[in-house]
């Protein structure tokens, strides 16, 4: 009787294995040789040094991360943390109202402003920004628009600043925060709206006491697909800043191809990393928090 | 007691489709008034015109004396009980309740006060701090009920509020409803498909179809004497036969049916010679003529239908027969012991000359002669 257990036991187990590989074992080994190989690769390159000739030596070493507390760079930490801090800012009070009437209007329209937007997020963004470096250019539709209609006599300046990199960065993060958003404000039962204005609420109470609080999830949800590209790109900044905004997207991009310091760009990636991490700590605690459930 | 709402020729249309047709009504205060009617007949319109949340076509809703019609929701004395209880799911219970107070800036203190006493009455003191998935239907649908009194309006509007509840519940909830609306005297307009549950709950009836108010009364005026086909049918069960009015002698109304002369005694409403009407006969008003010890043509209506199958319901049988125009005709009675019939065979029907209605068909105007 025993012995019967056993070996049930046994083939119980050995299903149990060939299950796990079978089912979640090549998706595992994928994961592991692209995603978790590279990082664990990452950090200890960001733990090791140069040698003369610019050579990896693999050694143990802390001098990265000492470089990167030089002010020079901390400076640019900080302000990488502000511009995409500034960028999800813009990008919510942008998508808010587009989110809003999508999600409120009829069928037909509510799926022809979704479309509008993800068809252009369909095409290449790399392609996109160049697209809006041809419109904006010194001899650009909007410049040579203006100066036929004889508004403007010399063509603005409209690229290679900073103003332009916010624009660039909202162009092409907004259906990063209007898709999350749209789902959210979709999902409230419209009876809710009239529930609240049937209670005496105005609409300006409506939006602040049942809209917002019931779109935070979707708020937190774009969050962190804005808040997050926007600290690592780098395209952006060099396309339309003109190499003149450095933000950490490019100091990485620059180490690993121009200046071939490994270990540092590693070590600026595994900061920013860090604090990717701890914004998406704050956003699960504040989702857990106005959860509905 | 005045009128705490008055409806004066309220129309709805959308486009070309009128789904309120000028209604006219007057609900006093305090009273449970039930608009009763099929599904897209207009009662959920007209209730949101009340409410504010549609705007009327044509005519005026009177609130309280005020005339509304340009008065959005959040401004009006009525407070509406949604159907799908629609409350505030990032909300606790007790923030649900307290919602239309903090809008309104009350003290703190009151609407603690205030909150505190509708939790207490409507059971749910240890549910007071969870959110509304976390509750079951009925208990969500007493926190809609609850939130939407705590402001005190001068009327209720439901919404067929317990049509997504179980039978059983829905049956309490009846009752609790009935005794929340006498206790705190407000007055209630109730929207139902549910004819039970509107003749339970109500005060009054309004029985609406096609965007028309067919009828308003109590419960046994609808019932007994329904004035129009619609009314007769819907509410109950009832035999309808298609007659011809010939003419009323004394209290006496006389109507043709089948070449057949056929008497209604006392009708509540007097119709002119030579329209169409049609006399309805509740099933168990009618009796097999054999059975009945005094049976005679003076007090009886009897005619002549066609035996088809009985069918047994414990204490009561049905029986369905068809008559010579090839109506079906049902007759409900007590069950007893022994009585059979024959598949075709003939039989005589028969039903007291006092139990009986002659009613118009819809939007029967010209026929109508009100007594």
């Amino acid at each position: 009787m025993r012995k019967l257990d056993n070996t049930n036991a046994k083939k119980k187990k050995t299903g149990f294995w060939s299950t796990v590989a079978m089912t979640i074992g090549p998706m595992g080994i994928w994961t592991l040789l692209f995603f978790v190989f590279p990082f664990i690769y990452i950090i200890i390159v960001s733990f090791c040094s140069l040698d003369q000739f610019g050579n990896v030596v693999y050694e143990f070493s802390l001098k990265s991360y000492e470089t990167l507390l030089k002010p020079t760079y901390l400076s640019i930490i900080f302000n990488t943390i502000k511009m995409a801090f500034i960028t999800t800012i813009l990008v919510v009070v942008i998508a808010y109202p587009y989110a809003y009437i999508a999600a409120r209007a009829r069928k037909k329209i509510q799926n022809l402003m979704i479309i509008g937007i993800m068809i252009p997020f369909w095409v290449n963004s790399l392609l996109r920004i160049y697209a809006i470096m041809n419109i904006t250019s010194q001899n650009g539709i909007i410049n040579s628009f203006l100066m036929n209609l004889g508004i403007i006599k010399e063509p603005l300046q409209i690229l290679y600043n900073t103003p332009a990199v916010y624009m660039g960065f909202v162009y092409s993060l907004l259906p990063m925060m209007i898709m999350p958003l749209y789902t959210s404000l979709q999902k409230i039962d419209p009876a809710v709206f009239e529930a609240a204005r049937d209670l005496g609420a105005s609409s300006f109470q409506l939006f602040t006491k049942v809209v917002f609080p019931l779109s935070i999830p979707g708020i937190m949800g774009g969050v962190i697909l804005v808040f997050v590209p926007a600290m690592f790109n780098f395209y952006i900044a060099d396309a339309l800043g003109g190499g003149k905004t450095m933000i950490i997207g490019n100091l990485i991009s620059n180490q690993f191809s121009v200046a071939k310091n490994w270990p540092f760009g590693a070590a600026l990636a595994v900061a920013i990393m860090l604090f990717s991490t701890l914004i998406i700590v704050i956003k699960n605690i504040i989702s857990k928090r106005t959860e509905v459930q | 007691m005045g009128n705490m709402i008055e409806l004066r020729g309220v129309t709805k249309q959308y486009g070309d489709v009128t789904v309120v047709n000028g209604i006219n009504l007057d609900v006093r205060e305090g009273e449970f008034l039930t608009f009763l009617g099929p599904s897209g007949c207009g009662k959920t319109t007209t209730l949101r015109m009340i409410a504010g949340f549609e705007d009327v076509t044509a005519g005026t809703v009177v609130i309280n004396g005020k005339e509304c019609n340009n008065i959005p929701p959040n401004k009006r004395d009525v407070n509406t009980v949604f159907q799908n209880y629609a409350l505030f799911p990032h909300l606790s219970i007790r923030d649900n309740i307290a919602f239309g107070l903090k809008i309104k800036k009350l003290p703190k203190k009151v609407i603690n006060e205030k909150v505190d006493r509708m939790i207490k009455l409507i059971k749910l003191e240890e549910h007071m701090d969870k959110k509304p998935s976390q509750l079951s239907g009925g208990q969500k649908q007493r926190v809609a009920i609850a939130r939407s009194l705590v402001n005190e309006p001068k009327v209720l509007l439901l919404d067929e509020p317990l049509g997504a509840l179980d039978l059983k519940l829905r049956k309490e909830m009846q009752i609790e409803l009935k005794h929340l609306q006498k206790e705190l005297g407000i007055t209630f307009i109730y929207v139902t498909h549910d004819q039970e549950e509107a003749l339970t709950i109500s005060d009054r009836i309004a029985i609406v179809n096609k965007g028309n108010i067919e009828q308003i009364g109590t419960a046994e005026e609808i019932y007994e004497y329904p004035c129009t086909k619609f009314a007769a049918d819907f509410i109950g069960e009832t035999n309808l036969l298609k007659c011809k009015m010939l003419d009323i002698v004394d209290k006496t109304s006389k109507v043709e049916w089948q070449g057949q002369v056929l008497e209604v005694y006392n009708n509540p409403r007097k119709y002119l010679a030579g329209y169409n009407v049609y006399l309805s006969i509740r099933p168990e008003n009618v009796h097999f003529a054999d059975c009945i010890s005094d049976f005679n043509t003076e007090k009886y209506n009897a005619i002549e239908a066609i035996y088809d199958e009985e069918v047994y319901i414990g204490n009561i049988s049905r029986h369905i027969l068809h008559t010579s125009d090839g109506h079906q005709f049902k007759i409900s009675r007590f069950t007893r012991k022994g009585e059979h019939f024959e598949r075709g065979q003939k039989i005589k029907i028969c039903w007291s000359k006092k139990r009986c209605v002659i009613v118009h068909d819809e939007g029967g105007g010209p026929t109508d002669e009100e007594a």
